[in-house]
């Protein structure tokens, strides 16, 4: 399991990706691209959000989910 | 001119302005629920000239409508833009990239949110939502056509519904639908509607083919196949679209011509229709004096060109075009809340998706405010005789005793041509109309409600009905094969990414709900639920594409998941289970696994109270639950402070202390290390398990004995001194005032002389400061305890991995060498390997930290061991060359155990034996003392070697 942490930089709608969400994160000085499914967690991460990446692979199959975290107060 | 007279407000909308204004003096949300073409938007602009003061945010679904409500104003006769500057327009989509901190600085005292049904869109509802909650206070005012977003799938959701909790939910003051405005007259008294279904051709071949795949001899087929010919050879004399068109489109006349969404490109794209239509249309009309355009939300400046040449009867170039047909092509911009003047009709090429949508389409033809009266008196120079013959060119039905106002209502009446049979719609408009008007006429003399309907019969001429309806009944009966049915269960899986269809899903293309839809795709699946066996080659493939055989992730009780979440965490050690893991085991990932585990912790994250029963039993087993802060578990969090710690040598770090890597300061730093540690003091109680790991690394907690600097303490040690002329303190001596032992005192200072006996260099400057006042050092070798001395052993071994400390390692934390250190911890280990009683419990805590006593007979053991396990020695000699024979026993153990290899593709050794004991149980969730404890207890004696 790997934890990467980031911070959005842009957020936005994938073209021709139904129910999907798209971040632009700057990690470790680099932006990367990441698309997720639209869920609870994913259309509450804004811009500036920060957030950690959980890759996994279990079974041979990668695995991505993203969460925020922080207070937007801080 | 009315108090509502700068808008010109109908009576409808002065009486739900009335509405609105009286329940926001109760209320912070108000909804009104009024038809398209209704002029909703004049409600919302009334409030805003009302309220100048306020700073005002109107949010819409297009820019198009911000354009129409822009030209609203431009267009009235008595108002300015100066009147609207307290008003921001955006759109819904405009929110989705801002920060919380822009969405916070918005100005807003009244939010107007248009076509608030789409609220239910999760990303658009959740960022009105943040700026609902940025901004306390605020009032709300939504409007919308319709409450309900995508009805009859399975996002159907309605957004004032009054059983629910949505933000409209009993909110709703006024409600005004197409009926009232025909009863009022606000829309048009007359509709003339004109459908024709344009698939018939391609409908029949399609039938044709899946006719071929039956019993040729089957009684079935028979009955078919003569209803087949018999549509063949009607089709060639039903009446084709350019005649429909030919008489029903005026050839200077203004039209809408709605596409369908979702297009596939060369077959309904927008590109694709145009060139049919212009086929039709040039058909009966010069090519010349046919102007289309277009208008979709992707062409941005290019569509707003398009738009305004529309509106003002101008092609691109800007000549006028007025004496020309003029079709403007679009998808949604004109569904909702765009207002294109003095259009003649619309043309209906999408199919039925829901009655919303077909409405607020029907709705732009009803649309008032036109150039009627210019036409209306241009009919009215006409002799009736005129009149009737216009009709009869038109195919419009007028009653032979029909007078000449009604003869010219017709004429001037909006045409609806529909290409997809939505005739049933128009239908069920009709019915409710006259329903309404029954009812209106019922409440007998006391009802002031004037019925402005001229007649409640609408002019519908359904060309072709009897061969849609015969195509459609051959469909319904002619049995798909199965793998018909499944390509369209694909396709619905393409576009909605699972199979969860409602049992009454009808479609024509596979993932749009159409109620008059051919294919019943929810009853199908509904089926194969039930019919097919899950470990079929049938069930496989639908498993492969989402399919839910048991209804199990809806009646597994909550501890039939939790025991599938301890399974998991067992084999994984985590439970950060992905949200797509499926398992049918618990632990391994199965794409078609009936147990969505990923989904279910996902939600217990956000629903379980971390508090409770159930939250407390999945944190037991490694829940982390999601709130903003604790996303990091407490472990990640304390390795950072450990790096922290182990380049400044201390852990008082700022507050505002920032860090990517938890040493270096970053002022965009992800990690927030110096506020995690200010709540750590106040949060852990030092005593604690935590407490004592982050006091291990110099954690200072919030106490008065330890914000005292140097100096303070000092100068209640020379008060001591004063008064009891020595500093001999007792180290349980607590006080107040420096000399009098309080038994709740602030001050302990018996306990801060204690460790200036030990940390402070009797030679260093504080150190004779202290002699100066009586302090007695002593050696500290003799004064520290065993367990001291074994905490700093331990120390030593978390850093280096093994107890092979050098004779002459000093130290003053434990790990690094220090040549002034007093702590001489090489001399300690020394003296311990010398003189440990075998059977004593000292040598058993000293083998839980990799004590080797017999170097030769470990190093025996060690190389045995490998030959046993395979390990190539020579590749791994750095570690084995050092480990003691327990801790390689152990981990070997683990290993085994859990189906771990023990060594790498390449010969190394697994990584948890470069891993000090801290770093296996926050990577693995292993404790190593807990595995050594329990091999010791296999021991008799316990090994020592």
């Amino acid at each position: 399991m790997e934890k990467i942490y980031g911070k959005i930089l842009e957020v936005f709608l994938p073209n021709n990706k139904m129910d999907s969400i798209g971040f632009k994160i700057l990690i470790d000085n680099e932006v990367k691209e990441f698309i997720f499914d639209i869920n609870e967690e994913t259309v509450n991460i804004l811009k500036d959000d920060k957030v950690m990446i959980i890759k996994q692979i279990i079974d041979n199959k990668e695995f991505i989910d993203i969460f925020k975290y922080e207070a937007e107060d801080e | 001119m009315n108090k509502y007279g700068f808008l010109e407000l109908y009576d409808h909308n002065v009486r739900s302005v009335r509405k609105i204004k009286e329940a926001f003096k109760t209320q912070d949300v108000v909804g009104i629920v009024h038809a398209t073409g209704t002029g909703k938007s004049y409600n919302a602009l009334e409030i805003a000239l009302e309220n100048k003061d306020k700073k005002i945010l109107y949010v819409t679904p297009l820019n198009s409508i911000i354009e129409h409500i822009e030209s609203i104003i431009e267009n009235s006769p008595y108002l300015t833009r100066d009147d609207f500057r307290h008003v921001q327009f955006k759109t819904y989509h405009n929110f989705i990239n801002l920060s919380y901190e822009e969405i916070k600085n918005i100005p807003c005292d009244i939010l107007v949110l248009d076509e608030f049904h789409h609220l239910g869109a999760p990303i658009w509802g959740a960022r009105i939502n943040t700026l609902i909650e940025t901004h306390p206070g605020i009032k709300i005012l939504g409007m919308s056509a319709y409450t309900i977003r995508d009805r009859g799938t399975i996002y159907e959701r309605d957004m004032a519904n009054p059983d629910g909790n949505e933000l409209f939910s009993n909110k709703i003051v006024s409600r005004y639908d197409l009926c009232d405005a025909m009863i009022d007259g606000v829309l048009p008294r007359k509709t003339i509607y004109r459908s024709a279904y344009i698939n018939l051709k391609d409908t029949l071949e399609s039938l044709e083919i899946r006719l071929e795949k039956l019993k040729n001899n089957s009684k079935d087929y028979q009955e078919y196949l003569k209803i087949i010919e018999s549509i063949k050879k009607r089709i060639h004399e039903a009446p084709s679209i350019p005649i429909l068109l030919e008489k029903n489109i005026k050839p200077n006349g203004k039209y809408i011509y709605f596409c369908p969404p979702g297009a596939l490109e060369n077959t309904n794209d927008i590109e694709t229709i145009k060139k049919q239509a212009y086929e039709w249309f040039t058909s009966f009309l010069p090519k010349d004096d046919i102007i289309f355009y277009t208008s979709t939300s992707s062409m941005s400046d290019h569509g707003k060109q398009m738009r305004e040449a529309f509106y003002h009867d101008e092609d691109l170039d800007g000549n006028d075009v007025s004496n020309k047909l003029r079709v403007m092509f679009a998808i949604n911009q004109y569904n909702e809340g765009i207002h294109a003047p003095n259009i003649d009709g619309v043309i209906l090429g999408r199919y039925t998706s829901s009655d919303i949508v077909y409405f607020e389409q029907l709705g732009r033809a009803l649309t008032v405010r036109g150039n009627t009266k210019e036409e209306y008196e241009k009919l009215s120079r006409l002799s009736i005789q005129e009149l009737k013959e216009l009709c009869f060119q038109k195919d419009i039905k007028i009653k032979e005793d029909a007078s000449k106002e009604e003869i010219i209502e017709y004429l001037v009446a909006p045409v609806i041509i529909d290409l997809v049979c939505n005739f049933e719609y128009i239908k069920e408009l009709e019915y409710n109309l006259q329903n309404r008007i029954k009812g209106v006429s019922e409440k007998g003399p006391g009802n002031k409600r004037e019925i402005q309907l001229l007649d409640v019969s609408f002019d519908i001429d359904i060309l072709n009905q009897d061969l849609y309806e015969m195509l459609r009944y051959l469909s319904e009966r002619l049995t798909r094969t199965w793998d018909e049915w499944f390509k369209y269960a694909e396709i619905y899986y393409e576009h909605h990414h699972n199979l969860e269809i409602l049992i009454k899903f009808k479609t024509n293309d596979g993932y749009t709900y159409d109620e008059n839809g051919l294919i019943n795709l929810g009853r199908w699946i509904f089926d194969q639920r039930r019919k097919i066996d899950p470990e079929s080659e049938r069930g496989q493939r639908l498993q492969a594409i989402g399919m839910r055989f048991q209804n199990k992730i809806n009646r597994m009780p909550w501890d039939e998941w939790f025991k599938y979440a301890e399974i998991y965490y067992e084999h994984h050690r985590n439970l950060e289970v992905p949200t797509k893991f499926k398992t049918n085991d618990g632990y391994t990932y199965d794409k078609n696994g009936l147990i969505n585990l990923g989904t279910w912790i996902f939600t217990q994250k956000r629903r379980t109270d971390p508090e409770s029963e159930r939250g407390q039993r999945l944190q037991a087993i490694g829940m982390r639950f999601q709130n903003k802060r604790n996303i990091m578990s407490w472990d990640d969090w304390y390795k950072y402070a450990e790096i922290y710690y182990e380049h400044h040598h201390n852990l008082e770090v700022p507050a505002k202390f920032k860090t990517n890597d938890g040493y270096t300061y970053d002022e965009n730093g992800l990690i927030n290390l110096g506020r995690w540690l200010f709540e750590q003091k106040s949060k852990i109680d030092p005593e604690s398990e935590r407490g004592q790991r982050l006091q291990a690394i110099g954690m200072r907690f919030q106490n008065k004995i330890n914000i005292m600097s140097w100096e303070e303490w000092f100068k209640y040690a020379e008060i001591y001194f004063e008064h009891h002329h020595n500093l001999e303190v007792p180290t349980r001596f607590k006080t107040n005032d420096g000399y009098t032992h309080d038994e709740n005192g602030f001050i302990k200072l018996g306990v801060w002389l204690h460790n200036q006996r030990i940390y402070v260099n009797p030679e260093s400057e504080r150190g004779q400061k202290l002699q100066a006042i009586g302090m007695r050092f002593q050696n500290k070798r003799n004064v520290m305890s065993w367990e001291e001395w074994y905490n700093y052993a331990k120390i030593y071994f978390e850093h280096h991995n093994n107890l092979e400390v050098p004779t002459k390692f000093k130290t003053s934390d434990g790990y690094t060498h220090d040549e002034n250190g007093l702590i001489n911890l090489g001399c300690w280990i020394s003296d311990q390997r010398r003189r440990t009683n075998p059977n004593s419990e000292e040598r058993i805590m000293l083998n839980k930290i990799g004590m080797v006593w017999n170097i030769s007979e470990n190093a025996r053991l060690v190389k045995e061991t490998c030959f046993l396990y395979n390990i190539p020695y020579d590749i791994n000699k750095d570690i084995l060359a050092h480990i003691s024979f327990l801790i390689l026993k152990v981990k070997l153990q683990y290993l085994q155990a859990n189906n771990i290899n023990i060594t790498n593709p390449d010969g190394t050794l697994h990584e948890i034996f470069t891993m000090n004991n801290q770093e296996i149980l926050s990577k693995y969730n292993l404790d190593m003392d807990e595995l050594i404890n329990a091999e010791l207890a296999n021991e008799v004696q316990g090994r020592s070697i």
